[in-house]
């Protein structure tokens, strides 16, 4: 009995040393790693609108206004489809005359050298520019659609275009 | 010297890897680019390095019956320090290594050491065991990651270095390239001892 208490005493007082090292840590960081998530995403959403110069949210986390100076130029929106191994997540920039002025995928979990190259600008920058009807890969709508899709990635790639086709469409009134 | 012993086994002749051959899950994942696996390298010679000394300090407080879960402790104390580090100063390495920057806590290697070696000798040889494993479990998984990735995408640390006619053979950057790379690198350690033990 006296042995098993001396054993939880000594477990507890190392769990306490160890918890109180990382609490202090914990605070040394944190403003930190908040920062740089809020830094990842400010920047995201300029790279996908670039004439504006300020995004006020207008529904947390996945919808912001692109204002330049007082005036509303568009939409930033975030879209999370279902890839081929996992969520895909990206922001998308819509214009008022209804053309994509930018796509960043932000996180996945693509196959590495397939999936994942959805990530890189050549597919990516592809968006840029394109009307809604033009937002579906060539293979699927050989008239109007002008993604072409990653070789051997086509459901990733099938995943993001129509995410983006349908967020692009769901902001309405911006046909 | 008993000490340059410690630290130089780690190396070669028992090395973490091709050896001893624990810690291979995150010698597996980590390694699809040369980066990411000198990212892994890095986290795991601090947990290592920082375990092993602390370990080996506090080893005549540790009752026998508990020093499982003290050792446990003592390690994801270090794990969560160098998880949190790389949010804060390198997050996109933090990212792409993802989940497997909070499970060196069960890297057999670090327990493995904790429990065959610090746990029973002084500060220092545990220094110099923790820096000896490091080092070759680093030297392995950077040198796997390497090849892999330029096999896999004709890239080393993100530089391209093969022609741009170089099909890139993508297996090598999915799991069972690993398992391939890795199998070879054994065979080779296999084959260098064996020419060793043969002259001896």
């Amino acid at each position: 009995m006296k042995d098993f208490l001396r054993l939880a005493l000594i477990l507890f007082l190392f769990c306490g040393i160890s918890a109180g090292l990382l609490a202090f840590f914990n605070q040394f960081t944190r403003e930190r790693i908040e920062g740089q998530a809020l830094s990842e995403k400010a920047e995201a959403l300029r790279t996908v609108f670039p004439d504006a110069d300020s995004f006020p949210e207008t529904e947390p986390g996945r919808r912001w206004d692109a204002m330049k100076g007082q005036d509303r130029i568009g939409t930033v929106f975030q879209v999370s489809p279902m890839g081929y191994s996992g969520q895909i997540t990206a922001v998308c920039g819509l214009d008022k005359e209804g053309r994509i002025t930018g796509m960043r995928v932000l996180s996945h979990t693509e196959t590495a050298g397939l999936g994942a190259k959805i990530t890189t600008a050549a597919f990516q920058d592809q968006f840029k520019g394109k009307t809604i009807d033009q937002i579906a890969l060539k293979k699927d709508d050989a008239a109007k659609g002008a993604i072409d899709a990653i070789a051997a990635a086509t459901v990733s790639s099938r995943a993001v275009t129509r995410a983006v086709r349908a967020g692009a469409a769901a902001q309405g009134g911006t046909k | 010297m008993k000490l340059t012993q410690e630290l130089t086994k780690g190396f070669f002749k028992e090395n973490p890897i091709l050896i001893i051959m624990l810690g291979l899950c995150a010698t597996l994942a980590c390694s699809t680019s040369a980066t990411d696996a000198l990212g892994m390298g890095a986290a795991f010679t601090f947990v290592m390095i920082g375990s092993n000394v602390v370990i080996s300090s506090i080893r005549k407080l540790v009752p026998n019956q508990i020093r499982i879960p003290l050792y446990i402790v003592v390690i994801s104390t270090f794990v969560t320090i160098i998880d949190y580090s790389m949010k804060a100063w390198a997050p996109a390495l933090s990212r792409s290594l993802g989940v497997f920057v909070p499970l060196i806590v069960v890297n057999c290697i670090v327990m493995g050491r904790a429990e065959a070696f610090a746990g029973k000798n002084g500060v220092l040889a545990s220094l110099m065991d923790g820096i000896g494993m490091s080092v070759g479990f680093t030297a392995v998984i950077t040198l796997i990651g390497s090849i892999r990735e330029i096999l896999g995408n004709g890239t080393v640390f993100g530089f391209q270095v093969m022609p741009s006619v170089y099909q890139p053979i993508l297996i090598f950057i999915l799991p069972p390239g690993a398992f391939l790379v890795l199998g070879f690198f054994m065979a080779a350690h296999k084959r260098i001892t064996n020419r060793k033990g043969g002259a001896a």
